[in-house]
């Protein structure tokens, strides 16, 4: 079955700027893949050379298996959602659904039922919303009326670019777990750019992340997070402690720690990175674990969800460490001395295949 | 209170003259000789001495001028403006300089500009006669047409600024957005671009009709003897007649029409201004 999309060498300057660098990459149908990497890194252009609204300087794209570099975006076969929303402020929430319906000339009584069934898609009940006037709406509101657009046409792929960002906490948390669903029962194949690492983990069947305007790693969202590919990934995706040493004979060396023995490794011996989560090192029974260190907290910051303690184990060396047990947070000061342990199986050396 | 400036700036410049004028109109202020010795404190006689057909004819004129000028701008203006909103990245600054130096150089040296530009020994005529594709100069000044060129070359910057202005603010996403779902170039400009800038273009059209109605000096400088305007019978009754209750009336007249003529124009193109 051809892949929904496909990207062979696509390259774009813009002057002297190379925005996106021979760049290949297959999205498989009806996935949601997050294209992630931070501002300036090159996603919303490639979104836009996906799109069509941007022609790239060499290279293919191909849609269901055809070449579209060519084609205009109105015959993409996409839905594309702006970032920072792009509703037309003179027309009402039908109006601004129908639109593409209305451009492909779709009988009226077909137009009517097809807006009602996608607005009561994306929670926006019809009898309340369907004559608003779009900037009576709010942000959240706004962004499903957007959708709404697109996903009425039924489009093959749907393009979205870091949609939720103006939005609240609660309600884009509201808002991804919708695009979620809306992406797994309309059977839509979703693009999703974003810069937020946390939302592309939780909603993505597939991860690629950007860096100046090269994709460094595509996996899986478990992937990305636990293997990451080298230290830009690692430390761009959550937060980890990255430790500089050496590996030989399966034993990780590094000042300040003792030697991590690391079982199933089969890499590259000599000089190598190594990534412990800060969730993965325990602060109480620490001596259960093979890993054991001893050190000092000198940092003790509240986040809700867990406690942030920095520990200084060495002279040079001081370890994350996230306390998620409000007991064991509440316990513990700064200038406490404390073990630290963690399981060799949490450890990962960067770049490791 | 924020109104407050507006509204002192309003009273001041428009409602007070306006009642001075209609005071002078109906005799109350300035009264003629005969008039007091007849001792009427108000009169209508110079209201009814404006009503004859000619000044009428010559104020459907003006009337049809000013729509001619606002109709020509706009459809220059509206492409020039875009491109400057739009298209236009690095040189944004500069055309804008461009579009509002002509509005600090006198119409009158514009004028003479182009009486030298267009005239029969002018340098347009001198081109065609020399390349030999006419034998007698073209009669371009000092006539409709040239007065309808002048007035288009005078506010054609009062157009751009307000289009531009709309302009610039259109999120460009929308337009973008409108392609994708299918409407080609044309169709997104008269369903998205166009609803969208017309606060603008409505602002356009007033700026431009309101002062073409009552333009006199274009007329006066462009235009051959027979190019009378209400602007020319007005200043002719203050300064040539010295009649200044009948120019007044002949004002009042004119103002009442075309104020009436842009609320009945608002009305019909519907909508609050939201410039």
């Amino acid at each position: 079955m051809d892949p929904a999309v496909e990207l062979e060498n696509i390259v774009k300057r813009y002057g002297r700027i190379l925005a996106v660098d021979n760049i290949s990459l297959t999205v498989e149908k009806n996935t949601f893949y997050s294209i992630l990497g931070p501002s300036g890194c090159g996603k919303t252009t490639l979104l836009r050379l996906i799109a069509g609204l941007e022609i790239p300087d060499s290279g293919v794209i191909k849609m269901n298996g055809t070449v579209v570099n060519k084609v205009p975006p109105e015959k993409r076969g996409l839905g594309l959602v702006f970032q920072g929303t792009a509703v037309f402020p003179h027309l009402n929430v039908f109006d601004n659904v129908a639109y593409g319906l209305r451009m492909r000339k779709v009988p009226k009584h077909e137009i009517v039922e097809r807006v009602l069934e996608v607005l009561r898609l994306v929670n926006l009940q019809p009898e309340i919303y369907a004559s608003r006037r779009v900037d009576q709406l709010s942000g959240g509101e706004r962004q499903r009326v957007e959708i709404a657009r697109s996903l009425v046409l039924k489009p093959r792929v749907l393009l979205l670019d870091e949609p939720l960002g103006p939005l609240d906490l609660k309600i884009r948390q509201k808002m991804q777990a919708e695009l979620k669903r809306l992406q797994k029962s309309t059977a839509t194949t979703f693009i999703y750019v974003t810069h937020d690492q946390t939302e592309a983990l939780s909603l993505s069947d597939r991860v690629a992340v950007m860096r100046n305007g090269g994709i460094v790693q595509v996996g899986t969202p478990e992937e990305i997070y636990n293997k990451p590919v080298d230290q830009f990934v690692a430390d761009f995706i959550g937060e980890s402690n990255l430790l500089e040493g050496r590996i030989s004979g399966g034993v990780f060396e590094t000042d300040g720690l003792p030697p991590i023995t690391l079982r199933e490794y089969d890499g590259v011996n000599g000089k190598r990175m190594l990534a412990i989560r800060p969730e993965r090192i325990e602060v109480m029974d620490a001596e259960k674990l093979e890993n054991r260190v001893k050190g000092v907290i000198v940092d003790k910051t509240y986040q809700g969800v867990y406690t942030v303690l920095k520990v200084s184990v060495s002279e040079n060396l001081t370890l994350t460490v996230y306390v998620t047990r409000p007991d064991v947070a509440r316990r513990l000061v700064v200038g406490d001395h404390v073990m630290l342990g963690w399981r060799s199986s949490d450890c990962v050396v960067v770049g490791a295949q | 209170m924020l109104l407050l400036p507006a509204t002192v700036f309003y009273m001041i410049f428009f409602i007070i003259p306006f009642f001075i004028s209609l005071g002078v109109a109906l005799g109350v202020f300035l009264p003629s000789d005969a008039q007091i010795s007849r001792g009427e404190i108000i009169t209508l006689r110079y209201f009814e001495q404006t009503f004859d057909r000619i000044f009428l004819l010559v104020l459907l004129r003006s009337l049809l001028l000013a729509s001619m000028t606002t109709v020509a701008c706009l459809l220059i203006a509206y492409p020039m403006a875009y491109y400057i909103a739009v298209k236009a990245e690095k040189y944004k600054s500069f055309l804008l300089i461009l579009v509002i130096i002509p509005l600090w150089v006198t119409f009158l040296l514009r004028a003479y500009a182009l009486l030298t530009l267009l005239g029969p020994e002018g340098f347009l005529n001198g081109i065609l006669i020399g390349l030999g594709i006419i034998e007698e100069p073209l009669y371009l000044i000092y006539n409709e047409r040239a007065v309808l060129l002048g007035m288009v070359y005078s506010y054609i910057p009062l157009a751009i600024l307000p289009l531009y202005s709309t302009l610039t603010r259109l999120n460009k996403s929308v337009i973008e957005a409108s392609r994708v779902l299918g409407a080609g170039p044309v169709k997104t400009f008269v369903k998205v671009t166009l609803p969208i800038t017309k606060p603008g273009v409505l602002a356009a059209v007033i700026l431009t009709f309101i002062p073409a109605a009552g333009e006199f000096v274009v007329p006066s400088l462009l235009g051959g003897p027979d190019d009378v305007y209400v602007g020319t019978l007005v200043y002719n009754a203050f300064l040539a007649a010295r009649n200044w209750n009948w120019g007044a009336a002949m004002s009042i007249v004119y103002i009442s029409v075309v104020l009436i003529g842009v609320v009945l124009y608002l009305r019909l193109v519907g909508e609050e201004l939201r410039v």
